[in-house]
């Protein structure tokens, strides 16, 4: 199904690419990627080595870790020792402030974690692992909520980089055998006389097979096989008891044998069909071209998968290279996750990362908070994202990065009923550097200005009517200066708009 | 369309007009704008929901384990199958020789001694799925369990009943847009930080700008003209059936809009009454004791409780999570009292489904089915209804059910908010006697 491109292509072309491959990019970015030409352009997403920079918190190093928690078992150990009966109550709440103190050092952790990410993806030249890196994030879905360790949280976002471009069943085994799913699922301590179905079920419904292609048998034989895990949370270590693993035989997908749990992965992959290529294929599509996938996209996509023995690389190689990718019906029509609606937009105006202050609150009120996915389902994307309350919320955290909305909110402090993001915003966040953005010869024309800042944030035209009340915007700010409150407040129009939210 | 002064009076005027009308724009279009123009003077009112019944629907997501929620004490066979989770009769507030309410739930039990709790047991449907997603497919849309559709049945709900009303017919508190509220026309809104729930602009020239807005915020006429609508895509997609991603965001954009002034203004005046909890059911539950005291022609809230999976250490999680919705119940049900608005106001739970009977080694609970569920608040008749399923005939481990979860739906619409249940069920089900008389 897939034909190839040709290798020259449109500037829309090579912005859809990076909009859908990567998180948009600022205009002389744009253009430098778009005149390499469509095959080395696509060459480049897969060539460039993962980011090794902003390095990771301090606080991620193995030996750190290992010398913190020990240090908490110690002072727990010493009060514990203190206590006698006089001091049994004074004793108890020093443990449990001494557990605050480190839960609250845990979420702080999780935090940094976040502006890390988001750092990287700023800065990184392999915007296509970092989409594919939120992709697995979503399919293997992980909430620190549950695994509660930032430390872990971090291990499985590494073990997603390392293995983004890699194979699908390879990172299947590598997820089986992660501290932090294998805590969310509930998979250590899983014993034989009774194993824990959460892993097994939630492997075969929303990894690989999907719902309808295996039966409640075949969760329970999976789950057998999934015993006598044990995991140290101090480092992440897995060992296996003998004891608690079952051995005996079990039936699963018509296949029987003493099996264990890679054995289980495998017969996963080789005794159903293919069913994990047309269901991975089917996230893909919808992922990077167009949600809902039909069946013959998800076919031709899963066709290629299976020729390629898994590999993602080459598939979405030969995916990024097709001219169906590129059709006009795909594109501006992918409805943006609260991520790429964050990045692009601090893309397309070149900021710097807002403060985790800023950022954190407004990724919770879009509804996408890394490492904190609502179920192992993953986040419910496309219209999913948008609905009456996270609509109104993009428009206006799209109005504070711009900085259109500054007095506005200084009157609503002054009232005392603002929230403290917007206390922050107005505060702290200088916003776009406005004087290279739109700069005075711009200003001149509302034309040149409207249709400089349409191409920018849309990367094409918009519809007329659409141009037109932007245009009359302008043309009235001209009647005085347009100083860059005035561009600030353009922006905030044309990014509160429904266009805005697609791409 | 210039006639109208602004788009804005051209909008308000078309969408609220159609309560008046008596039928429903499926999508704004110009045949409607045109007839709905000579009745503009009498429509453009809000309605006022002063007198109407309220439906409050809370979501346990997760699959509360109904056998530690409410406990059938009296049976050894729950203390067999369940040596380190069963609960024991000390630790319980009786509602008879059998059963009995979780201590966590005190204020639940007092209601039940008012009269005013229904307990409903075995509750659930046939051929159960154990899967959290499909089984929450199920209850949202009320399909059989080996059907699908695109709308849910509070969707169909408004669609069927409440024709032309102002979006905010439905209002959910939850994250995402439960797929409950997905319809074909009116599928509500989404509603979680009042404060923020408008559009915040700072030009000097506000008007201009807001008139801008509400320009581009607005369905594009040379969209709404083409016949894309009437397809439908198969996917389980929130929002309306049928729309382009262009369609669906201007459609959204415009209930935002519509809504929102009201919303500012209310949240920015009704405070509530009681001190609510800090738990997020309880912040939840307050902002819609404060839309309820504003008066928005709301007909059904939902709110989300989350963390009901306990496939591990389930004894602290799930008795803290019932004392969550306990005291949630007790600041809602309190200050809806305070306000005078109790006789209208009905609450409902549910969960995709009840946990397995024997206990898991790791001391929590499997994927169960039948579980059962509550129904609270003045307009209702209280009291235990059905009788507790069998812990020994079982299917495949788990609580058979005896009361389809639909029944429950359809007396919800029947005798509560006084609808036709079998447009938005599909086929007629048995109805329970609910309510006070």
């Amino acid at each position: 199904m897939f034909t190839v491109a040709t290798n020259s292509w449109t500037l829309e072309e090579a912005a859809h690419l990076l909009n859908r491959a990567g998180f948009s990019a600022a205009p002389q970015t744009l253009s430098k990627f778009h005149r390499q030409g469509r095959h080395k352009a696509v060459n480049s997403l897969f060539s460039s080595a993962p980011a090794q920079n902003p390095a990771p918190p301090p606080w991620t190093a193995p030996n750190q870790r290992r010398e913190k928690i020990v240090e908490f078992q110690r002072a727990n150990r010493e009060l514990r020792q203190q206590i006698t009966d006089d001091n049994r109550q004074e004793i108890a709440s020093q443990i449990r402030s001494l557990r605050q103190a480190r839960r609250r050092e845990e979420r702080q952790q999780t935090t940094s974690l976040i502006t890390w990410w988001f750092d990287l993806i700023n800065q990184t030249k392999a915007p296509l692992t970092e989409q594919m890196v939120l992709f697995w994030h979503n399919h293997f879905a992980t909430s620190r909520v549950k695994v509660r360790s930032a430390y872990l949280m971090f291990q499985q976002n590494q073990l997603f980089r390392r293995h983004a471009l890699g194979n699908f069943k390879q990172l299947t085994h590598a997820v089986a055998a992660d501290p932090a799913m294998m805590l969310y699922l509930d998979l250590p301590n899983s014993k034989k006389a009774n194993p824990n179905e959460n892993f097994a079920r939630e492997l075969l419904e929303l990894f690989t097979l999907g719902e309808g292609h295996y039966s409640e048998d075949d969760i329970k034989s999976a789950a057998r096989a999934f015993t006598g895990y044990q995991l140290s949370r101090r480092d992440g270590t897995i060992t296996i008891n003998p004891e608690q693993f079952d051995r005996g035989r079990k039936t699963f997908l018509g296949q029987s044998g003493n099996f264990d749990a890679p054995q289980i992965i495998d017969l996963i992959f080789s005794h159903s069909s293919d069913r994990p290529a047309y269901f991975i294929a089917a996230k893909l599509w919808a992922w990077f071209v167009n949600d809902p996938p039909t069946d013959r996209n998800t076919h031709a996509l899963a066709q290629l998968l299976i020729k390629n023995d898994y590999q993602l690389s080459p598939t979405l190689r030969t995916l990024f290279l097709s001219e169906q990718f590129y059709s006009p019906a795909y594109r501006r029509n992918k409805i943006k996750s609260p991520v790429d609606f964050l990045l692009q937009l601090q893309h397309q105006l070149e900021l710097p990362l807002p403060p985790a202050s800023l950022l954190v609150p407004a990724l919770q009120q879009l509804g996408q908070v890394p490492f904190y996915p609502p179920n192992v389902a993953g986040w419910k994307q496309g219209r999913g994202w948008i609905n009456t309350n996270t609509l109104l919320a993009r428009y206006n955290y799209a109005g504070l990065l711009c900085k259109a909305s500054d007095d506005v909110i200084r009157s609503e402090l002054a009232k005392g009923r603002s929230s403290r993001m917007l206390r922050i915003a107005a505060r702290r966040w200088q916003g776009p550097d406005y004087a290279a953005i739109a700069p005075a010869e711009l200003r001149a024309s509302p034309e040149q200005l409207t249709d400089a800042l349409i191409q920018r944030l849309f990367q094409q035209p918009v519809p007329e009517s659409l141009r037109a009340q932007f245009i009359s915007y302008a043309r009235n700010k001209m009647a005085t200066k347009v100083n860059h409150k005035a561009v600030a407040e353009l922006v905030h129009l044309m990014t509160s708009t429904p266009h805005y939210q697609l791409c | 369309m210039k006639t109208f002064a602004t788009r804005r009076e051209f909008l308000r005027t078309t969408l609220l007009g159609a309560a008046t009308l008596g039928h429903v724009p499926g999508f704004i279009s110009r045949t409607f704008a045109a007839e709905d123009f000579a009745t503009r003077d009498s429509a453009t009112q809000f309605q006022t929901g002063k007198d109407g019944p309220i439906l409050v629907i809370v979501q346990l997501a997760g699959g509360n384990d109904g056998l530690n929620t409410v406990v059938p004490f009296a049976d050894d066979d729950y203390h067999r199958q369940r040596p380190r989770l069963a609960k024991k009769a000390k630790d319980l507030l009786k509602l008879n020789d059998h059963i009995a309410l979780n201590t966590n739930l005190p204020f639940l039990k007092s209601c039940f001694d008012d009269g005013d709790l229904a307990v409903l047991q075995g509750v659930g449907y046939p051929n159960p799925n154990r899967s959290h997603f499909r089984s929450t497919e199920i209850w949202e849309t009320a399909t059989d369990s080996d059907q699908t559709s695109t709308t849910g049945w509070v969707g169909r709900y408004f669609d069927n009943a409440c024709q032309g009303m102002d979006p905010t017919v439905g209002i959910s508190l939850k994250k995402n847009h439960p797929q409950a509220f997905s319809a074909k026309h009116q599928p509500g809104i989404a509603l979680s930080a009042p404060d923020l729930y408008r559009w915040i602009h700072g030009g000097k020239d506000r008007e201009q700008a807001n008139q801008i807005f509400d320009d581009i915020n607005s369905p594009d006429s040379s969209v709404m003209t083409g016949s894309s609508i009437t397809d439908i895509d198969g996917a389980h997609h929130t929002g309306k059936v049928g729309e382009s991603n262009l369609e669906f965001l201007e459609r959204v954009a415009l209930d935002a809009r519509i809504s929102s002034e009201r919303i500012a203004s209310i949240a920015a005046r009704h405070r509530p009454t009681v001190q609510y909890p800090a738990s997020q059911i309880a912040q939840q539950l307050g902002l819609v004791a404060r839309m309820i005291a504003g008066q928005l022609p709301t007909r059904i809230y939902y709110v989300n409780h989350g963390g009901f999976d306990t496939h591990q250490n389930q004894l602290n999680t799930h008795d803290r999570l019932l004392s969550q919705l306990d005291g949630a119940l007790k600041a809602f049900l309190t200050d809806i009292r305070a306000q005078g608005n109790a006789g209208r106001v009905t609450i409902m739970t549910f969960s995709e489904f009840g946990r397995r009977v024997g206990e898991n080694q790791n001391q929590g609970t499997d994927h169960g089915a039948a579980a059962p569920l509550f129904v609270c608040g003045a307009p209702v008749q209280g009291g235990i209804y059905g009788t507790h399923p069998s812990l020994t005939d079982l299917d495949k481990g788990d609580l058979k059910f005896h009361t389809d979860f639909r029944s429950i739906y359809a007396t919800m619409l029947k005798e509560f908010l006084h609808s036709n249940p079998i447009p938005v069920l599909g086929k007629p089900f048995p109805t329970l006697n609910l309510f006070k008389a």
